[in-house]
């Protein structure tokens, strides 16, 4: 009977999902977010993108101006990342793209915010 | 006379009547093992019936001290496979466990940072941690652009940086 429960344990411990808690992955929102870049029509630099499970967590980077801005985050918007409306300054060398927490809900496509 | 006829058949009652409360007592006994003999074969039964649903599942979580053990050239040969040179994995590093608030499990998590990378690289090197017997799985992925991928016409490559977990099961004597 030990024996039995024992196996059972430790067969539960590790295999019944609902006992062990889960912690994710960025791999879902990794390959959301890459296949949702626009090939074309856009222009723009990343210089820091940092993924937590079903987060994008920091985005940094430029554009060349606020259209490429506004291309990107349509695509990234219909990929299921949630990206607010766009607050976004004009430099030199084009507009920032900063985006912070962005939450990606997988095949919700984010709504558009008046 | 009549005394002593009397005394045997005293004696004879006496031998039967506690015989019987003994007998009595041990078919009490007996039910009572059945009882639990017949409870924990259902229970044996019980515990059969989930243990082969369970055995056909896949593993979300190790036991500490039985999960397969990996040697940094287990680490080399992933990223070897993801198309990552042995001098791009710059730095490979198990961090201590971190016990799960609240419950029996750890995070037993590695931190890595790749130079110069690509993200289908990098992308792939993860999908190979997930899927290798020790099984890892992407906790945080970021990536910082190489001076040479701002360069046009270059391949964009990335510093990266990954902290990898999994699941242990920590607990020593769960009930």
């Amino acid at each position: 009977m030990n024996r039995v429960e024992s196996e059972y344990r430790r067969l539960a411990a590790t295999k019944d999902q609902s006992r062990i808690p889960k912690l994710g992955t960025t791999l879902p929102a990794m390959h959301a977010f890459w296949a949702a870049i626009p090939e074309t029509g856009a222009r723009y630099n990343v210089s820091v993108l940092h993924f937590t499970p079903d987060r994008i967590e920091n985005l940094d980077g430029m554009c060349k101006g606020y259209a490429d801005l506004e291309t990107l985050r349509a695509s990234m918007v219909s990929a299921g990342f949630a990206i607010p409306p766009l607050s976004a300054s004009l430099t030199s060398s084009g507009a920032t793209l900063r985006w912070k927490s962005v939450d990606w809900v997988p095949g919700i496509v984010a709504e558009e915010q008046p | 006379m009549k005394r002593s006829v009397s005394v045997p058949v005293f004696s004879l009652t006496a031998l039967a009547t506690i015989a019987c409360m003994l007998a009595w007592l041990h078919l009490v006994e007996s039910a009572a093992a059945a009882r639990d003999a017949a409870e924990n074969l259902a229970r044996i039964e019980a515990y059969e019936a989930q243990i082969l649903v369970l055995r056909n599942l896949d593993s979300n979580a190790h036991l500490v001290g039985e999960q397969p053990t990996e040697a940094t050239g287990a680490w080399v040969e992933l990223a070897k496979s993801a198309g990552i040179s042995e001098k791009q994995l710059i730095e490979i590093n198990r961090l201590p466990l971190s016990k799960i608030e609240k419950t029996a499990y750890s995070r037993d998590d590695v931190f890595i940072r790749l130079d110069a990378v690509t993200a289908e690289q990098v992308v792939k090197f993860c999908l190979l941690c997930s899927n290798a017997s020790f099984s890892y799985s992407p906790l945080s992925v970021q990536f910082s652009a190489t001076r040479a991928s701002v360069a046009e016409g270059k391949l964009e490559t990335w510093n990266t940086t990954l902290v990898l977990t999994r699941i242990l099961y920590t607990a020593t004597n769960e009930t």
